[in-house]
């Protein structure tokens, strides 16, 4: 192993004062390889192992088992974890344990995914980006950041542009923050999918092709995403063409998508910045409009019907002027070149029993910015603009402390 | 406090502090070298087992890139295995369970001998399994100890005859969780009663390998009637159906990570061979964060057209990021993707639906 060049005020040689380890580029793909992947393997819970300012080379994903570590780099633009070169791993780092913080570095062009946690419980990702140098391309990996059944997940200060799907992706996890993070050129800026219990706050999500997704998807072990406190997001121009590898659901997202609600019930979106997306600003849809043959009974255990969405105190403007995709379809039902900003499908489930109006999805409070209940459910027939039967109140949900 | 992070920074550098199991020479395990297990009898590269060492081989095997293997388990003097008809079999504290992977230098000529590449153990101590990963060396004499992985290059020839090179990878032990995880611990894979249900001849000619094992006293309960005990069949066995081939296969090969409590939970695609509803095992059923994997296919299984399956893509690739499985292998295997696709032909043709 060799030191890294440290802070010369401190005296020793580590990077940061609480560095059990740091480790500095070889210069050497092996030497990067061996030097990082032995650390991780070595490391004792508690550990901080520090990367020193500049570029390492891998050519396997790097793993780490071991709980209560952290991987700590000098920034995010000055240690640089560079994975062009990869040839084995889905991933650029694969974590299984507990107690997970990964701090200021870079990852840069992984085949597959950036940064993938599974099953663990404290995951915290500080001031970290996620990127490929090419731009937005198919042949790019999927995920940046990629938590999936995980609890108590923390995402703040990172920086992730141009994944194939999702910048940040949240996945069948539970009590979620992410906080402050700019997101663009991706296809999904952030999405929180069957994902309970999120607040999704203060990021900038601006040229991708959908800003934020809240999803739920059938087939999946963890099911009923819940509970995502969507506020205070600049949502903005997410104009970017949708370069998905064919044959993903991402891929059905209309370039110009500002918040795509999918099946999710009792999540709350307010006091977002939501503007220049030309497709729509916010839409709540049920799986039936991506999946029209979709067969319920295929999964009995998943609800495709968004329910009891409250979208209140957002600023619209300049969002739905030039439709694309599956919008333009939907600007077309309505006999129109334009659609509104905020947009329901109309399928309701009428098993199910909603005399009180909770399953509602109630707007309130968006300034002017104009609706559209579709009635996809009846081919769009009785497609209205009145929002009166939907201006309603819904949930108020509490801030998450991960 | 500098002089504290100092002797932090200088012993991370040394293997003796680091880690409580690391060797620190060939008295404490896991030793440095393998030959001081005592496995083997006369030169190592002859893999003799020793006296209690016991040998046994899963009927439907992982295909590992077509390496020749040789397994056992050890256990300590009179301790004993807790047997399970369907589930993972508990092994005492102090057991051994080994795989070492070669390769016949000519697969149609043994006297034209072998590379031995490395052997893995798997050591019980306190309730767990530890990993512990030897690569063999040059000259085949000893392997040694290593936790960073390897490549070795291997050139040999084929069944088929072709000559065939590979940059053979021996894993990192952090990378035996990726397929022996489960629910968070390591499991073993070829030690459970339906892969060792079957016959085995270890010199003795052909035998029930429970029976063999109940007969040696390694298991700590007489064993039910083996006719009421589940069995794979091995999937080169031409006599079955294409889909009870194709699906043992897919049980000894997927089943670990594509079950619910594996590292490939999170798809929700299920693979063991109980898997009785057809959209769990991937009919019809749209994958979720499949990424450049999906081929610009729509459906795992699309009944009846293979060439529409990601199933089938993704097994017959070798894009890190496309690739299935995903990390244990670096070749494709032929007769694993002709089961599957054939598999995959013989199901009454469907519609999955309109693509979008």
């Amino acid at each position: 192993m060799i030191w890294g060049c440290a802070e010369e005020e401190n005296g020793d040689n580590q990077l940061y004062p609480d560095c059990t380890t740091t480790i500095a580029p070889s210069g050497s793909i092996v030497d990067d390889q061996d030097n990082v992947q032995t650390a991780l393997i070595g490391a004792s819970e508690g550990d901080i192992i520090c990367l020193a300012e500049g570029t390492f080379t891998f050519s396997d994903e790097l793993s780490l088992d071991v709980d209560n570590v952290e991987i700590r780099g000098a920034g995010m633009e000055l240690t640089i974890l560079d994975f062009s070169q990869q040839e084995r791993g889905a991933n650029g780092i694969a974590v299984t344990s507990d107690g997970f913080t990964a701090s200021k570095f870079s990852v840069r062009d992984t085949p597959g995914d950036g940064l993938r946690v599974t099953g663990a419980t404290d995951v915290t990702f500080l001031e970290l980006e996620v990127t490929w140098a090419d731009g937005p391309k198919s042949s790019n990996g999927a995920y940046g950041l990629y938590p999936v059944q995980c609890t108590n997940v923390h995402i703040e200060g990172c920086k992730v542009s141009y994944a194939s799907d999702a910048g940040v992706y949240v996945g069948q996890s539970t009590n979620i923050l992410v906080k402050d993070n700019e997101v663009f050129g991706n296809v999904a800026g952030i999405e929180v999918e069957n994902s309970s219990d999120a607040e999704v706050v203060g990021n900038n999500t601006h040229d991708n092709t959908g800003g934020i997704l809240i999803f739920d998807l059938p087939g999946l072990p963890v099911q009923g995403g819940k509970r995502s406190k969507v506020h205070q997001n600049t949502i903005v121009n997410n104009n970017q063409s949708n370069f998905a590898p064919e044959g993903n659901i991402v891929g059905q997202v209309p370039a110009g998508t500002g918040i795509l609600v999918l099946s999710s019930d009792l999540n709350e979106f307010h006091d977002n910045t939501i503007s220049d997306n030309q497709s729509v600003g916010i839409a709540i849809i049920s799986y039936f409009m991506l999946e029209q043959d979709f067969d319920p009974s295929s999964d009995p255990a998943y609800d495709p019907y968004p329910e009891s969405n409250y979208t209140h105190d957002n600023t619209f403007s300049n969002n739905g002027n030039a439709p694309k995709g599956l919008a333009l379809v939907i600007a077309a039902s309505a006999q129109a070149s334009k659609i509104e900003p905020m947009i329901w499908d109309g399928i309701v489930d009428t098993d199910k029993d909603n005399s009180d109006g909770s399953l509602n999805n109630c707007f309130k409070d968006n300034g002017d910015a104009t609706w559209r209940n579709l009635d996809a459910g009846n081919n769009f027939e009785n497609t209205s603009t009145d929002p009166a039967p939907y201006t309603c109140e819904g949930i108020s949900l509490p801030n998450i402390t991960p | 406090m500098i002089r504290h992070l100092s002797f932090l920074l200088a012993c991370s550098l040394l293997w003796g502090c680091v880690e409580e199991d690391t060797p620190t020479g060939d008295d404490t395990r896991p030793y440095t070298s393998l030959s001081t297990y005592g496995f083997f009898t006369g030169p190592l590269a002859d893999l003799n087992h020793a006296p209690g060492v016991v040998p046994f081989a899963p009927v439907s095997p992982l295909f590992s890139d077509d390496t020749g293997k040789d397994r056992f388990i050890v256990l300590p003097e009179g301790a004993q295995i807790t047997f399970d008809a369907e589930d993972r079999w508990v092994f005492p504290d102090g057991a051994i369970v080994g795989k070492t992977f070669y390769y016949d230098l000519d697969a149609n000529d043994p006297s034209a001998g072998r590379q031995i590449l490395e052997t893995r153990l798997f050591e019980r101590i306190g309730g767990e399994w530890k990993a512990h990963v030897y690569v063999w060396n040059e000259d085949q004499t000893d392997a040694e100890y290593l936790i960073i992985g390897k490549s070795i290059p291997t050139t040999r020839v084929d069944r088929d005859g072709n000559t065939v090179e590979l940059e053979y990878r021996v894993p990192n032990v952090n990378q035996c969780k990726s397929c022996h995880g489960q629910d968070g611990d390591i499991q073993l894979l070829g030690p459970r009663t339906r892969q060792l249900n079957s016959m085995l001849d270890v010199g003795n000619g052909p035998e029930n390998q429970l029976t063999r094992m109940e007969a040696a006293g390694m298991f700590d309960a007489s064993l039910p009637t083996l006719d009421s005990l589940p069995a794979l069949t091995g999937y080169h066995d031409e006599s079955l159906t294409v889909e009870q081939r194709a699906r043992n296969y897919l049980e000894a090969n997927c089943a670990h990570c594509h079950n619910p409590g594996g590292l490939a939970s999170p798809s929700g695609l299920k693979l063991g061979i109980n898997v009785d509803n057809p959209y769990d095992y991937g009919v019809c059923r749209t994958p979720v964060a499949a990424g450049s994997g999906s081929g610009g296919l729509f459906y795992d299984i699309v009944p009846g057209a293979p060439e529409e399956s990601i199933l089938v893509f993704r097994m017959n690739s070798l894009d890190p990021d496309v690739k299935m499985p995903e990390l244990p292998t670096q070749t494709i295997d032929p007769l694993g993707l002709q089961l599957v696709t054939d598999w995959v032909a013989s199901m009454p043709a469907q519609s999955c639906g309109t693509e979008p």
